[in-house]
């Protein structure tokens, strides 16, 4: 029998490739006894923000989900976006270990199970000039992608704004926005360098994309079957990791071909400055997520010999 | 099932449905409903659950929101002295030109286009303005409606464009080149109407324009006239290129601008208002009910998979570049009879893309060879959305609009040769600017 | 009597309808304001927007369709007997009530699901889900009752023309 798959990304990018992995390994690993059809792009009419209903009533068996758009269901998947918690691929690794059993039982209790989950790549600054003092900061137009960005630039003293990804290119093109918060990647794939020339690599935060599948559909498959899908994931998971380690210095390569600065050292000022402004957007996360929150956040405290 | 009969059948019952008489957009919806049953065995739950999921979705895009306020401006321009003024002006211009008025059309939804990044908005805009004054002048119906159908297309060739942007998003191709390269190729397409337009019906054959003076005063008299709405788009298409809106909001600058135009000429009043905005309404119901069914539609192809399976075998037959080009637009064309532009997009060109690049075709020419693939079917049956949009306006039915724009059809088949033989014309604008 | 319902709710939702388009009109011309000369956002724009497009069309359904403006195909109207044609009709419009009956239900259920998950939007305004949900179900249904009402009628049509 057949799984469908619903991904709102494109071939090319992260997820969409992680996407591709784990089909094709579902199929290579059960030989065939149960085939992926993956639709990327979005081409099932599918967003991230349908995908937990879309699942559950089994319109599709298997989805990837951008974990930002479940936060208004459960505020646990804020978790991997709140602003310079990670540093980094590492200790993003660390934090999604330390949270895996709180995201595994929201999917239960919607009557699905968490088969992967993979990171994007940090994001930074993308501007005109590089963005490595708190001066540079002040009054700096850029586009956010979620109320956590946006509150923490607004707490820095930059001027956050709230735009549709389609729109983003043509206001930089004309000047609207001088600057965006997302990914060297992000920025590559959407050709950023022809309208702006410094990234300026600040690891605000490596959010996470959920692959779940309807847990009646999954049990209702033969047992080699169910491994096959398990192990599949798995890879597609390490893969996924892999990458967002091994992708960063290719991608700055031809970023750098492209004629953009990377900017990788930033004044120790600028760092506490973000720091202090990311602070009430956590504590506002820990009053929400409460104790289960709080609990997952201390354990990754634990792991990387951080208070939290 | 192979996926040739599929399709057919799937046509087949889109047919049928639609011969009963019942709105399009629940006529699509059965069809989808019946497929997804018969063809994947999907349960009522099922099939429910992944309706109410998909109309939510794609009603709810705020892109959509150009259409309704579009439809809006388009209103307040039709109720006010400022559709007369136009074309008094238009009038003059256009005196010498054999077709007379019947440019308008074209002339119109050219410079509209080039404030709306939508083909439905802009045939609907046009449409409302233009159609029914037309028709009062007695002009040929068959020629005012194909050619509102066939330039109306325009909208998505000429910048802004939403399907450049999705396109480009898609294709990792710059959507500034995609803007710039659309231009040369738009301007070809509206010339070729023009020229159509002025061979088919010849001096003598159209109504006498009313002004047929040749002096200054009357030249200067007829572009004052015209200064109301030009300032108008001049307003929009500077808000979208000094970055103050995004193409997406400039259909707000416009109901602004046409608010403000009617306030300093002392028409606006509160029944203006209400009027307006009480006939902009149900058009743009149907219209987005019909592009939320069409997106159900789109879903329905994706679960049988249908686009991916035949752009797949079109890619195993190893054909060369001009071979796989004459291929693939049968292929759209086709597709196109049952999808809309987006959809088409999005569920191809993972696999038409590779094998674009593989045969050394720019991608940034096939963006708009692919746009203009997209434009014929707006115009082709069942599915056509410039034909729904005019009936909506002129009360003809799809059938009988399809067959008033099926020489404009050919037109934009012959511009897709001519781009093929000759792709400077997509290239040379780019390249200039930005190399 | 419940046809002067039917008229009342279904003229006040399309004057709702009316007035998302006034919302929509204000709200992005209050963004492009915002943005450009106070540098700052709504920053529920697209969303805010999204069920005010959603909301017009679902809330203008009924009306559009009592009024005719809901497009329509129909080429069998001229070739086919009026008797056989007028029982077309009531088949078309029964599929009206199927579908619009299919709306009711499906994004009805997924409103009351939200509603008892408490789900809200992940923007900053977390608007819960259930309100757009249930002003789409809202349309859906005053659609129905127009369809019902329109199914009643070509049937009577039907039924007369069985008579001559
Ligand atoms: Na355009
Ligand atoms: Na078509």
């Amino acid at each position: 029998g057949g799984l469908n798959m619903t991904s709102e990304y494109e071939l090319n990018s992260l997820m969409g490739k992680s996407d591709q992995i784990f089909a094709d390994k579902v199929g290579e690993l059960s030989k065939s006894g149960v085939e992926v059809t993956l639709h990327l792009n979005g081409s099932l009419g599918l967003k991230s923000a349908d995908n937990l209903d879309a699942v559950s009533d089994g319109v599709v068996d298997i989805a990837d989900t951008l974990g930002g758009v479940l936060a208004g269901s459960d505020p646990i998947f804020l978790l991997s976006s709140l602003p310079f918690i990670v540093s980094g691929p590492k200790e993003a690794r660390a934090l999604y270990d330390a949270a895996r059993p709180a995201y595994e039982e929201f999917f239960r209790q919607n009557g699905q199970i968490l088969l992967y989950a993979s990171p994007w790549l940090p994001s930074g600054f993308w501007a005109n000039k590089p963005i490595d003092t708190v001066e540079s900061l002040n009054g700096w137009k850029l586009r956010t992608y979620d109320a956590n960005g946006t509150r923490t630039m607004i707490a820095a003293g930059a001027s956050p704004i709230q735009l549709s990804w389609a729109d983003v290119v043509p206001q930089l093109a004309t000047g609207g926005i001088d600057g965006v918060l997302t990914s060297s990647e992000g920025g590559a794939t959407a050709k950023f360098d022809e309208h702006l020339s410094h990234f300026t690599e600040i690891n605000y935060a490596l959010p996470l994309n959920f692959r779940h599948m309807n847990a009646a559909a999954f049990e209702s498959l033969p047992e080699d079957q169910q491994k096959a899908i398990r192990e599949a994931a798995a890879v597609a998971e390490e893969a996924g990791w892999a990458a967002a380690t091994d992708l960063v210095e290719k991608i700055y390569t031809q970023l750098g071909g492209a004629g953009v600065t990377i900017v990788r050292e930033v004044q120790p000022e600028l760092r506490t400055h973000l720091n202090d402004a990311a602070k009430t957007v956590i504590e506002d996360w820990r009053g929400k997520a409460g104790e289960a929150g709080a609990k997952v956040l201390h354990a990754y405290g634990e792991a990387v010999g951080r208070q939290y | 099932m192979d996926a040739g009969s599929v399709t057919f059948l799937v046509f087949l019952f889109l047919v049928g449905f639609l011969a009963s008489g019942t709105a399009i957009f629940v006529a699509i919806i059965c069809t989808c409903a019946v497929s997804l049953t018969l063809f994947l065995g999907f349960d009522v739950q099922r099939l429910g659950a992944t309706l109410a999921r998909i109309l939510i979705r794609s009603s709810s895009a705020w892109e959509l929101s150009a259409i309704p306020l579009f439809i809006w401006m388009g209103e307040i321009v039709h109720r006010t002295s400022l559709v007369a003024g136009l074309f008094k002006g238009l009038a003059h211009l256009v005196r010498r030109l054999p077709g007379g008025l019947l440019h308008t059309n074209v002339i119109g939804s050219a410079m509209f286009a080039a404030v709306c990044g939508s083909s439905t908005a802009t045939t609907a805009t046009v449409g409302k303005i233009f159609l029914g004054e037309l028709g009062k002048r007695g002009y040929d119906r068959s020629i005012s409606i194909g050619s509102l159908a066939g330039s109306g297309t325009l909208g998505l060739l000429i910048p802004p464009s939403i399907i450049m942007i999705i396109y480009g998003l898609l294709a990792q191709v710059s959507i500034i080149q995609l803007f710039a390269a659309g231009i040369l190729p738009g301007l070809l397409i509206a010339g070729l109407y023009s020229l159509y337009i002025a061979l088919r019906t010849g001096r003598g054959s159209a109504p006498p324009p009313q002004d047929t003076e040749d002096d200054p005063i009357s030249t200067a008299r007829a572009l004052l006239y015209l200064m109301p709405v030009v300032s108008l788009m001049l307003l929009v298409l500077g808000s979208i290129y000094s970055g103050y809106a995004t193409p997406s909001e400039s259909a707000t600058i416009g109901v602004a601008g046409a608010l403000l135009l009617t306030l300093l000429r002392g028409e606006l009043t509160w029944r203006l208002l209400l009027e307006t905005v009480q006939g902009a309404v149900p058009m743009s119901c149907t219209i987005i009910m019909l592009m939320a069914a069409a997106a159900f539609l789109s879903t329905t192809m994706g679960f049988l998979h249908i686009p991916q399976d035949v752009a797949s075998i079109i890619g195993g037959l190893n054909l060369g570049p001009y071979a796989l080009l004459l291929v693939l637009s049968v292929f759209y064309l086709v597709l196109g009879l049952l999808l809309d532009g987006i959809s088409i997009t999005v569920m191809t060109l993972p696999i038409t893309l590779p094998l674009i690049v593989a045969n050394g075709i720019d991608p940034l020419w096939f963006g708009i060879f692919l746009i203009v693939m997209v434009e014929l079917a707006q115009v082709t049956p069942p599915v056509g959305f410039n034909l729904f949009v005019i009936q909506g306006i002129s009360g003809e039915t799809v059938l009988q609009i399809a067959r008033h724009a099926f020489p404009f059809f050919l037109l934009m088949c012959l511009a897709a040769v001519l781009l093929a033989i000759f792709p400077q014309i997509v290239l040379w604008l780019p390249h200039a600017l930005y190399k | 009597m419940i046809g002067n319902i039917v008229d009342v709710t279904s003229k006040t939702a399309n004057w709702l309808a009316a007035l998302l388009l006034f919302c929509m009109f204000g709200h992005i011309l209050y963004e492009v304001i915002l943005r450009n000369f106070f540098d700052t956002s709504t920053f529920v724009l697209d969303e805010f927007v999204g069920y005010a497009v959603s909301g017009l069309a679902f809330l203008a359904l009924g009306e559009s369709l009592r009024r005719g403006e809901m497009l329509s195909v129909a080429i069998l109207e001229t070739v086919l007997p009026r008797r056989i044609w007028a029982w077309v009709s009531v088949f078309a419009n029964a599929l009206a009530i199927f579908v619009g009956a299919m709306m009711v239900f499906f994004i009805g259920r997924s409103a009351l699901i939200n509603l008892e998950r408490g789900t809200t939007s992940s923007s900053v305004a977390e608007i819960p889900q259930v309100i757009p949900q249930a002003i789409l179900c809202a349309g859906a249904a005053i659609f129905v009752l127009r369809a019902i009402e329109m199914t009643w009628k070509a049937l009577g049509n039907a039924v007369s023309a069985e008579r001559i």
